[in-house]
């Protein structure tokens, strides 16, 4: 049996190699709303590589041209380096679109399920386990 | 390359055996590494920086070595200390279930049925024998209550601890990410990712008074040849043990006993908890320790170190500092305070 | 004989004179080794040799206040700070965010958060640290927060891929019995005192640590922050080794006081 197979099988069962929750740090539930998608598309203003949660700030600019600034949650330095996400390639000016989760707060924070970047790279940039796994619907 | 598949394949079947007989995935990886597998199902996405290779990360252990205490007859430091520095992390799983480690957070929707018992690692509980917390009924009650309200919080006390950063307390930082063992004369300190623990090797020093709860403790420890022994009080219990709602109160003595192998690879820890107020005995937690000594199997959990940059040849492990603040403050919303 | 009784006044004076030096050698050797026990001059040092900052210290200094000069307010003693020179060199901009700062203080100040200090404030807040020492690094344990800087004296460099620490990066070498430790890759979340001193997340802090006297420390840093300064400027405090007798650390976390009421429950509690 190749690994592709494996993977395929395992995947296939819904079961993923070493899935689910080593992180506990979080409570998505506690800050952010599951019910409230949203995805924005900006420029980056700041990336904080801080543990256990990085941030990301945007500047988004609405359809009536204002500007307003958006931070969003993403996961730990360690598994965000792992996927090539890094301070360089999110450097101050870089084109990226967020999808993910609204703060219950009401504010313009959210939490990042994944990342898309001007090239059509995706990455999934969320930290939080007990964060919903199906892709929020884009806006 | 082929070697690399190989490895992989055998790494694989590994794990889709265990994953099968345990469906709670006790992972040793950051939760985005679980997804690359199936981002390879997905024909949009391109390809992303992969996890690193399966075979660096050590798989969770279902059983583990008893270690006699007795001489120790390794390395040891000037002040005839054995020399056990470095970075250690335990072998099991985390804090999800105290009596069912490898069991998945009680509560929480299974993709797939347990399989059976014996084929996950025991109970944390090592004594009494059958593995159960001896709990007073009352706390027993408060125990359930937290299982349930763990998964929608609306009682702050339902919150996890970790989830705000508080320190991780005694046992539970020993079963939460990898730490550092650090010795010095007079000292044996342990940095944990949340809080850290001064051993006080003179036990001449008295304890702190006893108005005074804190949450790792205050400790008093020597050797006795490779065991460690340390006297702890003045713990609060705030830390709980875990997301299955277990815990002592601060009326709590603990006598721990840090056994090392003397090639230094492993301890166990063996930690005798009296709580008259919240249980109905004494009861013994073991958890058993591995020393982790290579950058390559940092996994954002147990190890999360580097190789430091240096002219010299020798390869040196260093780990990041162990600070988090996030949703600190009153229960509920962090990202409010932004 | 004549003879024997010539040699033996010089026989009996080498031997005196001998025993006479190993005497005072003797003497001597005990006289050191007792001056040395109690020579207060001899800082402590590892078995390599570099001076051994290892125990509790704190500071009297009330740089915590303000690190500038200051006239008394409701919240702070009067200071001419320790800031050499004067005053901290601001950007025009920059100098608008401090006075921000010092207008929000009593809720803005990070360390009312419980946060970590930071890097230099965690050595002049008034609360002691204790200083584990090894030759490859000192492990500074602060009581506020219980947060841990490590200084790696092992000659490695910062690293490539740094993230945005907390306390930063502190990389420390000898120059004689002076450490000096290069801190860099910081986090913009911390201020440098209470009056809303503060920096970015491009502070480089050169701090030096010199043994004055066994109990006593000059401690010295050198801030950098071009998002923030004009130009470089110097601090200096004095730290004092903890000689109370059993004196030790007690951890102190302020961020749980807001909810650890809750925990553990309690037979009586709803």
């Amino acid at each position: 049996m190749s690994s592709k197979t494996i993977v395929g099988a395992l995947a296939v069962l819904g079961v993923v190699a070493g899935a689910l929750p080593a992180n506990a740090h979080h409570a998505f539930s506690a800050e952010f709303d599951a019910a409230k998608p949203v995805t924005v598309k900006g420029v980056v203003t700041k990336f904080e590589l801080v543990n256990p949660h990085s941030w990301l700030y945007l500047d988004v600019t609405g359809p009536d041209g204002k500007v307003t600034n958006w931070g969003f949650e993403f996961g730990a330095p360690f598994s965000l380096k792992e996927k090539g996400v890094t301070k360089k390639t999110l450097a101050v000016g870089t084109e990226i679109t967020i999808s993910g989760y609204k703060s219950k707060s009401g504010q313009n924070y959210g939490y990042a399920v994944e990342s898309t970047f001007a090239d059509g790279r995706t990455v999934k940039t969320g930290g939080a386990q007990d964060a919903p796994t199906v892709q929020p619907a884009t806006n | 390359m082929d070697s690399n598949l190989g490895k992989r394949q055998h790494a694989f079947s590994n794990l889709m055996l265990s994953a099968l007989m345990s469906a709670s995935l006790v992972s040793v990886a950051a939760d985005e590494n679980t997804t690359s597998p199936a981002q390879e199902k997905k024909p949009a996405a391109k390809p992303v920086e992969t996890a690193p290779p399966a075979q660096t990360r050590r798989p969770r252990e279902k059983s583990f070595p008893t270690i006699a205490s007795g001489e120790w007859t390794g390395p040891k430091l000037s002040d005839g200390q054995p020399d056990v520095s470095g970075f250690w992390s335990n072998t099991i799983g985390n804090h999800g279930n105290l009596t069912d480690p490898q069991g998945g957070v009680i509560g929480e929707a299974r993709r797939t049925p347990l399989g059976p018992r014996d084929q996950r690692a025991p109970s944390r509980v090592s004594d009494p024998a059958d593995g159960q917390f001896p709990f007073q009924p009352w706390a027993l009650a408060k125990v359930k209550e937290f299982q349930v309200g763990f998964h929608n919080p609306t009682y702050p006390g339902h919150v996890e601890p970790n989830a705000r950063c508080a320190p991780g307390g005694v046992p539970k930082s020993l079963y939460w990410h990898g730490y550092d063992i650090l010795q010095y004369p007079g000292y044996v300190v342990f940095v944990f990712d949340n809080g850290s623990r001064i051993i006080h090797l003179d036990e001449s020093k008295p304890h702190l008074p006893e108005k005074l709860k804190l949450w790792n403790g205050d400790s008093r420890g020597h050797w006795e040849g490779n065991t460690l022994v340390v006297d702890v009080s003045n713990h609060n219990g705030k830390a709980l043990f875990g997301r299955s709602g277990e815990f002592i109160s601060e009326n709590a003595t603990i006598k721990e006993k840090y056994i090392f192998a003397n090639d230094r690879s492993r301890y166990n820890y063996v930690g005798t908890f009296t709580d008259p107020t919240v249980y109905t005995r004494p009861f013994t937690i073991t958890i058993p320790a591995i020393k982790y000594t290579r950058a390559e199997e940092t996994d954002g959990w147990n190890l999360e170190a580097r190789w430091a940059k240096h002219a010299g040849k020798t390869q040196i492990l260093e780990h990041d500092e162990r600070i988090c603040h996030e949703n600190n403050g009153g229960f509920g919303i962090g990202s409010a305070q932004r | 004989m004549n003879t024997a009784a010539i040699k033996n006044p010089s026989w009996f004076k080498k031997i005196g004179l001998t025993l006479l030096l190993l005497t005072h050698v003797f003497a001597f050797s005990l006289v050191t080794s007792n001056a040395d026990a109690h020579d207060a001059t001899k800082i402590p040092r590892l078995a390599n040799g570099k001076p051994d900052f290892s125990g509790i210290w704190q500071t009297t200094s009330a740089a915590d206040y303000d690190l500038e000069p200051h006239s008394n307010r409701k919240d702070a003693p009067p200071g001419p700070g320790i800031v050499e020179g004067g005053e901290i060199p601001y950007l025009p901009k920059a100098l608008e965010q401090r006075k921000k700062n010092f207008e929000n203080r009593a809720t803005d100040d990070p360390a009312l958060k419980g946060f970590t200090l930071g890097v230099p404030r965690g050595i002049y807040y008034p609360e002691p640290f204790q200083i584990f020492q090894r030759a490859r690094d000192l492990n500074i344990v602060h009581q506020f927060g219980h947060s841990v800087r490590t200084i790696h004296t092992n000659n490695t460099e910062h690293p490539e891929d740094p993230n945005d620490w907390w306390l930063g990066d502190s990389r420390g070498k000898w120059e004689g019995d002076t450490l000096v430790v290069d801190v860099k890759h910081f986090n913009d979340k911390t201020w440098l005192d209470r009056s809303g001193n503060f920096h970015s997340d491009a502070l480089q802090v050169v701090e030096r640590w010199k043994f004055l006297d066994p109990n006593t420390i000059e401690y010295k840093a050198t801030l950098t922050d071009a998002q923030v300064f004009s130009k470089p400027w110097n601090i200096s405090v004095i730290l004092h080794r903890h000689r109370e007798k059993n004196f030790q650390l007690i951890e102190d976390y302020r961020y749980t006081l807001d909810y650890d009421q809750y925990y553990p429950p309690k037979p009586d509690q709803k």
